[in-house]
């Protein structure tokens, strides 16, 4: 299609030839380009907060994540702990030696009868 | 000089009012031109100007690049649209609109051919009152086409008409004017 570029050049030249140049509504454009920004910064903002946040999150989730998987490896076992307590107790109840090196249940057996043995040691002393 | 899309993106990635300061500047002519055209008064088309750069304020954070100018050209239109239904004119972008239609046909019929040389003593006020006097089809495609750089298969997307349609209303407003404003030599 011929699209005749004479004319559109001449439209053009007497559409725009008596426009005046300088820009109407300036200021209220601006003010509103303004308002934008700053509307636009606190949405920004909020959502530089929101993934600090997540961010946070994600740290104290990974330092728990730690805390369960990798500190207990080094912890005592429970049947340490357990060995540990009985010998407490039976350092309490008077027993001379520790006694670590015994199974858990003989350890157990033994503790359990501690009292009678000191209470009958203390019958027998009083008469 | 930035071009027009880095000083959008400035603006609405940095919120760089300067640049957009420099835009507005920079599109206030064409912009102007155009709105005249499709709205009478003045004043009207100095609020539309504002109406239309706060549009573009506002959507300027969903703006992903291409040609400025066009997307301008396309919201300033939408503006101007908006504008004339709410005043209360009916506009039709149909192609058996009746005045279109009539228009076209005669045109087509006995017009002056597209190439011959033009020329005329037309002054400005003339020129828009012409534009005016189109049928709206016609006058979108060429307003889209002198002051947007639209493309005619950018202009028939923008009027979701088909492309043939867009070609037609534009040979419609060309040989109409020539007659309207060739009379003046």
């Amino acid at each position: 299609m011929n699209e005749d570029r004479e004319l559109l050049d001449f439209l053009r030249d007497r559409l725009e030839g008596d426009v005046p140049r300088e820009t109407p509504r300036m200021e209220e454009i601006l003010r509103a380009a303004e308002a934008e920004s700053f509307k636009l910064a606190a949405a920004r903002r909020s959502r530089m907060l929101r993934w600090s946040a997540s961010l946070a999150a994600a740290c104290v989730a990974a330092a728990c994540a730690f805390a369960v998987l990798v500190v207990p490896s080094q912890a005592p076992t429970p049947e340490a702990t357990v060995a540990s307590v009985i010998d407490l107790l039976r350092a309490a109840d008077g027993a001379e030696e520790e006694s670590s090196a015994d199974s858990l249940e003989e350890m157990l057996l033994a503790w359990q009868d501690a009292p009678y043995e000191s209470a009958i040691s203390g019958l027998v002393a009083e008469n | 000089m930035e071009e027009d899309s880095e000083l959008l993106f400035a603006y609405s990635r940095r919120g760089d009012v300067k640049s957009l300061a420099a835009l507005v500047r920079r599109h206030t002519v064409w912009m102007q031109a155009l709105l005249r055209s499709l709205l009478p008064a003045a004043a009207d088309a100095d609020d539309a100007f504002q109406e239309t750069w706060v549009k573009v304020i506002r959507s300027a954070s969903s703006y992903r690049g291409g040609k400025v100018k066009s997307y301008l050209a396309t919201v300033a239109r939408s503006v101007a649209l908006d504008r004339i239904r709410r005043g209360g004119r009916t506009v039709s972008l149909d192609a058996e609109d009746g005045e279109g239609a009539a228009v076209a046909a005669s045109s087509a019929a006995e017009g002056p051919a597209p190439d011959e040389r033009f020329e005329s003593k037309a002054t400005s006020e003339d020129v828009r009152r012409a534009v005016r006097s189109l049928p709206e089809g016609p006058r979108q495609v060429l307003l889209m086409r002198i002051e947007g750089d639209l493309s005619f298969r950018e202009i028939a997307a923008e009027l979701d008409v088909p492309l043939g349609t867009a070609l037609t209303w534009m040979r419609t407003a060309t040989l109409r004017l020539r007659e309207m404003l060739g009379e003046k030599k």
